[in-house]
């Protein structure tokens, strides 16, 4: 069981908590992921935080477009790959944070498709797929259960993602590393915990 | 000039009895719009179904071993090679996605001192996914390659032998010769399948583990999963032929002959859309022939002079006739927008319609909008405003002159 690195909670906090409070990441498109110079742990890693950070920007964006969706995923769905070719152990090289995130932005993709029910499923089905992925192999990442937690969270009731949202926030609450988030993400995670909760007690939902 | 002058006595008339036309034209766009909801809606139904089906676990297709009934269990598989060849055919074709190897099997699952009959399927973890995208994983994750011994659970077998995520459970099968083989598998998820029925009874593992159990690198069949975009009307000939190149004794069957309950919906549905586009049809036919018997009522003088002054029977039957066209028209465009901004309005609104019997899956409130749902109630209309129109307006180039104009 892996510990995600610090620096990559605390970016994720941060994008998330700017999420969270509703600010906008503005129409400027992220830098293009380039892995600079020879394929290294440490080119690896930064162009992972890069593409992570584009990511985040456009997950924050209230307003975003598909391109833009589209272009974030596109970055990770390229750097994936290339950590076959490094002999590291891929926790190391951000796989959870990456792997969830692609998750998380196939399913904010969904949204684009609301009224294509086919389309919208395949992406959230894709999007979910990946989200588990990173959980199957990385169970106690703080990232991945985030990801996936708030993801199952926000999804319309008739997809039985409650029951794996409330356990995903709990999880994550529990975790010591929770403590170091900041204010603002913690207060939305437990909102959104209660929400879920409430919705499960209610016996509206069908998870 | 002679046409100018007709069409604008249409119109005048028209906007002379405006009120009178305004029920006519209500009457129609209500219809209009009630046959676009309901149509949008039993298509909306129709598609449900069908990808349902298909991403449950049917695919589109599904090859497997043709077997007599007296013919050994070990008859039913799809050796390694056959299934390979049949893979290559198949993924050759531009059409098809993937096609993906499956085992289904009977067996009992054992957890404590509890043990239940299963419906037990090997599957390629990844390809799984995709076919079974309709199926929901309710808690922990789904099946990874990467994790070999992981099972996907159904939601009420897990409640029936009391297990949790991480849970070892033992499932006993017939292998592929006719001797008892149990392995051992670690709950990873828990899955909703959409059916109770198959949540009860339904265990999912990778397919490596399923092959372990049966002593056999062969399967039951291989599930191909096509490309929606690319299909065409010749994609069902191309994959049969595909089949048939693989080999002998092998069947196939598409997702719609292994659906009966898709067929017998559609039936269902057919008869009620059918039912209730007549009563429309009757509803528009009947304010539209009412709106014009009085039109041509209160103005037999005024016909009836028209006639007088060289107008034809002719004349005067299409100009009363085109009277009811340009309500009906106006009413049909008006009612397709109407149609379309409610049905938009509906799909945003995000209704939760009741859980379907034998189900347990809840599902949104959504109208399907398609060219052919939108032209149907419009030519429908459009058809009843002409029959509602032609007997008021043949009648009007029937009145005798004389005895009109002592009126």
């Amino acid at each position: 069981m892996s510990n995600p690195p610090r620096y990559s909670v605390i970016t994720l906090a941060v994008a998330l908590a700017l999420s969270a409070c509703g600010q906008a990441a503005g129409d400027a498109v992220a830098a293009p992921v380039k892995v600079e110079g020879a394929l290294t742990e440490a080119s690896y890693k930064q162009a992972g935080s890069q593409a992570l950070a584009q990511a985040r920007q456009v997950m924050s964006d209230r307003t975003v477009t598909e391109e833009r969706l589209d272009a974030a995923v596109a970055k990770i769905e390229q750097l994936l790959p290339l950590a076959d070719k490094l002999s590291v152990d891929k926790a190391k090289l951000d796989e959870a944070e990456l792997v969830s995130t692609l998750g998380a932005l196939y399913a904010r993709k969904a949204v684009f498709y609301a009224n294509q029910a086919q389309q919208a499923g395949i992406y959230s089905a894709k999007g979910f797929r990946y989200l588990d992925r990173a959980i199957a192999k990385y169970p106690d990442n703080l990232t991945a259960r985030l990801n996936r937690g708030m993801t199952s969270a926000k999804v319309p009731e008739f997809m039985n993602k409650s029951t794996v949202a409330r356990d995903d926030l709990r999880f994550v609450l529990n975790l010591p590393e929770f403590a170091q988030l900041p204010p603002g993400l913690k207060a939305s995670v437990r909102t959104a915990l209660d929400e879920v909760e409430r919705r499960l007690a209610s016996g509206d939902s069908q998870s | 000039m002679h046409v100018i002058f007709f069409a604008k006595l249409i119109m005048l008339n028209v906007f002379r009895d405006w009120r009178k036309n305004l029920i006519a034209c209500v009457a129609i766009l209500v219809g209009t719009v009630s046959l676009i909801l309901f149509g949008g809606y039993i298509a909306q139904i129709y598609q449900g179904i069908r990808l349902g089906s298909i991403y449950s676990q049917l695919g589109h297709y599904q090859v497997s071993s043709i077997v007599q009934a007296d013919e050994a269990y070990s008859k039913s598989l799809l050796d390694a090679d056959t299934a390979g060849r049949i893979e290559k055919n198949l993924e050759a074709l531009g059409e098809v996605k993937l096609v993906s190897r499956r085992i289904e099997a009977q067996g009992l699952v054992s957890f404590g001192s509890k043990s239940v009959g299963v419906l037990a399927y090997g599957v390629e973890a990844d390809e799984d996914a995709e076919i079974s995208s309709a199926v929901k994983v309710v808690q922990g994750t789904g099946l990874f390659a990467e994790n070999p011994e992981g099972a996907l659970v159904g939601r009420e077998l897990m409640m029936e032998l009391g297990a949790k995520l991480g849970d070892v459970l033992t499932i006993l099968v017939t292998t592929s010769e006719g001797a008892i083989n149990a392995v051992d598998v670690e709950v990873t998820g828990v899955m909703d399948t959409g059916a109770k029925e198959l949540n009860k009874r339904f265990i999912k593992i990778n397919l490596p583990k399923m092959q372990e159990a049966l002593y056999s690198h062969s399967v039951t069949n291989l599930v191909t999963l096509l490309d929606e975009d690319k299909q065409t009307p010749q994609t069902d000939s191309h994959i049969r032929a595909a089949i048939a190149k693989a080999g002998a004794r092998l069947q196939i069957k598409s997702w719609s002959d292994m659906s009966d309950q898709y067929h017998q919906i559609v039936a269902m549905f057919d008869n009620i859309f059918g039912f209730v586009t007549v009563l429309v049809a009757i509803i528009i036919f009947a304010a539209i022939f009412n709106t014009m018997t009085m039109a041509v009522m209160e103005r037999v003088s005024e016909l009836s002079t028209i006639r007088a002054l060289g107008a034809s029977r002719a004349n005067l039957l299409v100009m009363v006739l085109s009277e009811g066209i340009v309500v009906g028209i106006l009413a049909i465009i008006l009612g397709t927008a109407c149609g379309v901004g409610i049905a938009q309005l509906i799909n945003f609104a995000n209704i939760k319609m009741p859980t379907p019997p034998g189900s347990t899956f809840s599902y949104p409130l959504r109208i399907l909008l398609t060219p052919n749902i939108l032209l149907l109630p419009a030519l429908l209309s459009l058809v009843a405003t002409l029959v509602g129109g032609f007997f008021p307006a043949y009648r009007a180039g029937k009145l005798p002159i004389n005895e009109a104009m002592q009126r």
